[in-house]
């Protein structure tokens, strides 16, 4: 589904030029749940947002669905990031002007949707994670591993085909990372691909691929 | 992203950051006021004085020797000028005298006033019905001498001693009784008056056989611009040059209301650089605001949002700003306004009004909202075209 040829990232010019990403090659399927590990710097966050086309590649190209998708323009881009990939990061990023539910609401609405089916899905999704108790909460007034399963039904509210998560356990207590693990395995095994980042070795479990990145380098693919 | 969300989302900031807010449209509150209150004051006083025009009569034509206000004239009129005139097809009555300033003095204080004098039954016949009417005692008739009639303003605020009917004021050391006090017209200058029998005033002031104006009324049923013209005519004859001017009511009106309108134009400037600093400060809070909300940026940005998208909800948003502080500046300005005239017309100055109208509420409203939208754009342009990934960063 996902097709990764030959790609570079290059950061500055010069003396302060930094490789994060030297030759990447790799393919990915339907279904499949990946994780790419390595220590940090390694150009794991550079290539999951590549992959989730928040960010273009230096040289190389990336293809989805045999549609080259590295040579988008800005709007086609942000239309992929809005109805094909849901995206889910370290620090949560949710809106703190906004309720639980509104946060949940805010794809659907760039997306068009109509307010009653947006409130209507949004209640779904929180309900879904476990949260429906929390839907007028503000992120404030919420525990890290609630604001991430908010988060995580932020990045369903468009029916996505692939969740692209930048270590979303990286923030939480070992109790509310294995919730935010096992969410994560349920959508995986209804069909949605994952794609996730992290450095904790004990997680591969969940993974079916596993890349191993070093230095901006593929070290190894581990099939499971 | 559909218009009515974007307006909602920009709501939603507005409302979550009151104070800062409430900062940011000072500027555009100051010159809203600024502006609302002199524009109203501006047309107000302009409307009154036309008003006042048409009721001293449309069917009257002012003569004055001299081609605009304020110059001083070379020559006066003189009894020829009148017979002249008089004999004009569609002239009715005609009155003529002088007017000018002088010193009374009452009860051992001394005030300047504005006097008038000409010939008591023609004063009588011509400002029939324009506002200068008897309050107290009686009009002047033709035989009085030593007698005046005063106005309003003379006989009750001038003074430290309210002056009564039949008292005695001194003008030029000759006494004169008070027969009649006129009731308040509105304006200083015309209350403050003191009307003189022309027989006794030529030789007080000595200006015998010469008027620095003539008042026409024009019979019924008759053109006043046609007559006006057969006026011109027949004086530049008599005069011996075309130095004088011949006014209607409604050029009357019309010249005073340009002069007051250079000067409407020239506040409203002043308020318009006051709009424009609020406007300067409406961009740079915009800015600072979106310095700020980069992250937000960042996370709309990764949810799918457009770049256009993102700067329509920061252009809607300074452009509410914007109409908020038109709002509050408007109610402000009718309030000032309101209290101006109030305040005026306690102290007698009636020509001072407040004008308002839809028109005006509607033009501040989008104006300030407009002035909102182009102050967030460019701030809001730079925020749209930011990174995701650089404003995702780090923490
Ligand atoms: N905007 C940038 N400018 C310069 N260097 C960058 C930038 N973004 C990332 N890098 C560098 O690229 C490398 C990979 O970064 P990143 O993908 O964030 O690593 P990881 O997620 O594995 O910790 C790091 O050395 C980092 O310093
Ligand atoms: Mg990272």
């Amino acid at each position: 589904m996902i097709k990764v040829k030959n790609v570079w990232k290059i950061y500055g010019k010069g003396e302060a030029k930094t490789i994060a990403l030297k030759n990447i090659n790799l393919e990915i399927e339907k279904g499949e749940f990946v994780m790419i590990m390595g220590p940090s710097g390694c150009g794991k966050s550079t290539l999951l947002n590549i992959l989730g086309l928040l960010d273009v590649p230096t040289k190389g190209a990336v293809y989805y669905k045999g549609r080259k998708t590295s040579s988008m323009s800005e709007n086609e881009r942000a239309v992929f990031r809005r109805k094909i990939g849901g995206f889910v990061f370290q620090q949560f990023h949710l809106i703190k002007t906004l309720t639980a539910l509104e946060n949940v609401e805010l794809p659907m609405m760039l997306d068009e949707k109509d307010k009653t089916y947006r409130r209507r899905k949004a209640k779904k999704l929180l309900k879904m994670v476990g949260l429906e108790k929390r839907i007028n909460h503000y992120p404030h007034q919420l525990s890290g591993g609630q604001q991430q399963r908010v988060a995580i039904a932020r990045a369903l509210a468009n029916d996505p085909k692939i969740i692209f998560a930048d270590e979303p356990t990286g923030n939480l207590d070992s109790k509310s990372g294995e919730v935010v693990m096992n969410i994560l395995k349920e959508l995986n095994e209804k069909g949605i691909t994952i794609i996730m980042v992290t450095h904790e070795q004990e997680l591969t479990r969940y993974a079916s691929k596993i890349v191993k990145l070093k230095d901006g380098e593929i070290v190894e693919i581990v099939e499971k | 992203m559909k218009i009515d969300d974007i307006v909602a989302f920009a709501f939603k900031n507005i409302s979550k950051k009151r104070t800062q807010s409430m900062l940011t449209i000072i500027g555009i509150v100051i010159g809203v006021l600024a502006m609302v209150s002199l524009i109203s004051l501006g047309y107000g006083v302009q409307n009154y004085i036309k008003e006042e025009m048409m009721k001293i009569g449309s069917n009257k034509i002012t003569i004055l020797p001299m081609k605009q206000f304020g110059v001083p004239p070379s020559h006066y009129f003189t009894k020829k000028d009148v017979k002249a005139i008089e004999n004009v097809k569609g002239v009715d009555a005609v009155m003529y005298g002088w007017y000018g300033g002088c010193e009374i003095e009452y009860n051992g204080e001394k005030k300047f006033v504005s006097y008038y004098y000409a010939k008591p039954s023609q004063l009588k016949k011509v400002y029939k019905g324009s506002g200068y009417e008897i309050d107290e005692g009686r009009w002047l008739s033709d035989n009085d001498k030593y007698a005046c009639v005063i106005g309003y303003g003379t006989a009750h605020d001038l003074f430290n001693r309210e002056i009564k009917i039949g008292d005695v004021i001194k003008i030029k050391d000759k006494k004169f009784r008070v027969v009649g006090i006129l009731k308040p017209v509105g304006n200083q200058q015309d209350d403050n008056s003191v009307l003189l029998n022309i027989d006794i005033g030529e030789k007080l002031f000595g200006n015998e056989g010469k008027y620095n104006f003539i008042t026409v009324t024009v019979k019924e049923g008759e053109d006043i611009n046609e007559v006006a013209n057969e006026i011109k005519k027949a004086l530049k004859k008599s005069f011996g040059s075309d130095d004088f001017s011949v006014l209607t009511a409604e050029q009357l009106a019309e010249t005073v209301g340009s002069v007051l309108g250079v000067i409407t134009i020239f506040v409203v400037g002043v308020a318009g650089i006051s709009l424009l600093v609020g406007a300067v400060g409406i961009s740079n809070t915009m800015h600072m605001s979106i310095l700020e909300r980069r992250k937000d940026i960042g996370i709309l940005k990764a949810l799918g949002a457009k770049t256009t998208d993102i700067l329509a909800i920061f252009v809607v948003e300074s452009g509410f700003l914007g109409l908020f502080g038109g709002m509050i500046g408007l109610i402000l300005g009718i309030v000032l306004a309101k209290f101006v005239e109030s305040l005026a017309h306690k102290f007698g100055y009636l020509m001072v009004n407040a004008w308002i109208s839809w028109e005006l509420i509607v033009g501040v409203l989008i104006f300030s909202f407009l002035v909102g939208v182009v102050s967030g754009y460019f701030p809001a342009r730079s925020g749209a075209k930011l990174n995701p990934i650089e404003t995702l960063r780090g923490e």
